[in-house]
């Protein structure tokens, strides 16, 4: 059985992020930014709104490591704990474009979301405007559910 | 009580994000630091 790797908090010059290191020695950093100043229209909600940021230390290394499923198992892992302490939190995130893998990126995000989210407490509402994908992941059950949507939904828009 | 951000703000603070992710995407890939002057008043935080 697979299990996600170890992943650990950090302290750099003030700023907290997490981290894990895979068995082929590539390392990963995981951030949170907090985006409440986006969505101050709606102080219902917007406290709880986060971008979660995913990327690779040193991309000059050879990608050794793209079947590793642990990664994804570990991201998963990341995301669960986030909704178990933070069951109102609004978690969005953009596939970059920069190598022109947006597409395919939120094609194997789509692909984890739907083997991790076995007990199906979660949604990802995804916004796919002139070619950029921007996902959402928020509890089913939850309050302002449908404004949070159009809120995000309002924001996807005006980058295009 | 604050006003309502007007569509012109709100494009602004989108842009601004898409920035700030970017920026902090390519430190990341560097493997350096990120500057919090850098990061338009958005917050990195540990909520885990």
């Amino acid at each position: 059985m697979l299990h996600p790797y170890k992943v650990q908090l950090a302290d750099e010059e003030g700023q907290g992020y997490y981290f894990f290191t895979t068995s082929s020695g590539i390392k990963y950093k995981i951030l949170f930014l907090l985006v409440d100043n986006s969505y101050r229209d709606y102080p219902q909600f917007n406290k709880y709104f986060y971008s979660f940021v995913f990327e690779r230390i040193d991309k000059t290394l050879k990608e050794t490591d793209r079947i590793d499923a642990r990664i994804s198992h570990t991201v998963a892992n990341v995301i669960s704990r986030f909704f178990k302490k933070n069951p109102q939190g609004i978690l969005s995130f953009t596939c970059d474009d920069l190598d022109g893998k947006h597409k395919a990126r939120s094609v194997l995000f789509a692909k984890w979301f739907m083997s991790f989210n076995n007990s199906k407490t979660l949604d990802k509402i995804d916004v796919n405007i002139n070619g950029s994908f921007s996902s959402l992941i928020i509890k089913k059950r939850r309050a302002y559910k449908s404004e949070i949507e159009a809120a995000f939904f309002e924001m996807c828009q005006l980058i295009n | 009580m604050e006003k309502l951000m007007t569509k012109k703000q709100k494009a602004k603070k989108v842009k601004e994000l898409a920035e700030v992710k970017s920026y902090i995407k390519a430190r990341i890939r560097e493997d350096k630091p990120i500057d919090n002057k850098k990061l338009k008043g958005f917050k990195i935080v540990t909520p885990l």
